[in-house]
């Protein structure tokens, strides 16, 4: 039985009535493009084709269609769209993008966050290497709503990398009393309270977190949301933390330390400033 | 000798694959089976697929594909467990 290949080959020798045939008799490969645009029924560049169905005589059609359906159902050769194709080498391209850290969550976090930040990983590199972003980020908020904005957001600024990878790893340190549900606690207030928490870095001080919190209470509130969270990871940035709260307690006894949990190297801190009442 | 074919598609042949696979468009722009049309295709993921999102076909029963990133991550993933 004729493979597609000789099948693709002896239907475009017929469409061509034999003309050129040698042009790309020699070729292993033929990329193949079905163009309903296409002003001829059929170019032939090298090994790239491009046949217009509606232009070929209706015999040809019909065998074009059947090779079709045989290439796809018997040889499992997809047929894809040419908008598509472009995303698909990207992919290829981008293949390693956040590797160590979607490894390290991938037997943790739900599958369908996982191919989010994969997603995400891939829409942060190719912004980084100037490429066009606003479909594909568009397309992951279609696909995972407000979550899949928030974690996309996440991971052009880093956070998995200097945040979520390093919680992971110091609550690991707690070996077999590791506790997947506490970090996947975390994980979720970090995801979806993104908008409303501040990261402590190695660069803040007590005062600059002071002001920070502060500033970020105040824009919450005008907004109706009265508190932000802070997130600490390491000894010196909880001694940060710790500082600055003695700071709030000193200078804004109106704001309110309403939850506090510390797990091995890790804290998290989450203040309310009440509504104004009028 | 390996012979390697690929098939691809543009927007103004969608339609000609439709026709090949027994598939029609409803007239919400919507894929559906041409033998009943209320019938709409499915991905594997269980959507709908719109004309305008159709982004190909692969083997399974018949596998419809849509256009976007995370389905070209999902495709390549699916892809590479074929190669």
């Amino acid at each position: 039985m004729l493979k597609i290949f000789d099948k693709v080959k002896t239907l475009i020798g017929k469409i061509r009535a034999n003309k050129s045939f040698n042009i790309f008799s020699n070729n292993t490969t033929i990329n193949l493009t079905i163009s309903g645009d296409n002003p001829k029924d059929i170019v032939i560049d090298g090994n790239i084709i491009s046949i217009n169905p509606k232009l070929i005589e209706p015999a040809h059609r019909e065998e074009f269609q059947t090779i079709l359906r045989e290439a796809l159902q018997e040889e499992g050769t997809p047929i894809l769209s040419t908008d598509i194709v472009p995303l698909l080498e990207a992919v290829q391209r981008y293949k390693d993008a956040g590797k160590d850290v979607i490894d390290e969550l991938s037997k943790i976090i739900d599958s369908s966050d996982i191919l989010a930040l994969r997603a995400a990983y891939i829409i942060r590199d190719r912004h980084k290497n100037g490429e066009d972003i606003t479909d594909d980020k568009l397309d992951v908020i279609q696909n995972y709503g407000e979550r899949g904005r928030k974690i996309c957001n996440l991971c052009s600024s880093d956070y998995f990398e200097n945040l979520i990878i390093p919680i992971l790893r110091e609550m690991k340190k707690a070996g077999e009393l590791f506790d997947k549900g506490k970090f996947i606690t975390w994980y979720n207030t970090i995801v979806e309270e993104e908008a409303f928490s501040i990261f402590v870095n190695i660069h803040m001080t007590n005062e600059s977190l002071y002001d920070n919190v502060v500033k970020k209470l105040e824009r919450n509130r005008s907004y109706g949301i009265t508190y932000a969270n802070i997130h600490a990871i390491g000894t010196n940035n909880i001694k940060v933390v710790k500082r600055m709260l003695e700071l709030i307690e000193e200078r804004r006894p109106d704001i309110q330390n309403i939850r506090e949990e510390k797990v091995v190297n890790t804290i998290f801190v989450r203040l309310e400033l009440p509504e104004k009442t009028a | 000798m390996n012979e390697t074919i690929s098939f691809t598609f543009d927007q103004a042949a969608k339609e000609f694959i439709l026709e090949t696979f027994g598939k029609g468009i409803d007239s919400e722009g919507y894929i559906v089976e041409k033998s009943d049309a209320s019938q709409r295709v499915l991905t594997q993921d269980g959507q709908e697929v719109l004309l305008k999102d159709f982004a190909g076909l692969r083997k399974g029963s018949l596998i419809f594909v849509r256009d976007g990133l995370v389905s070209a991550i999902k495709l390549a993933d699916q892809l590479k467990q074929r190669a």
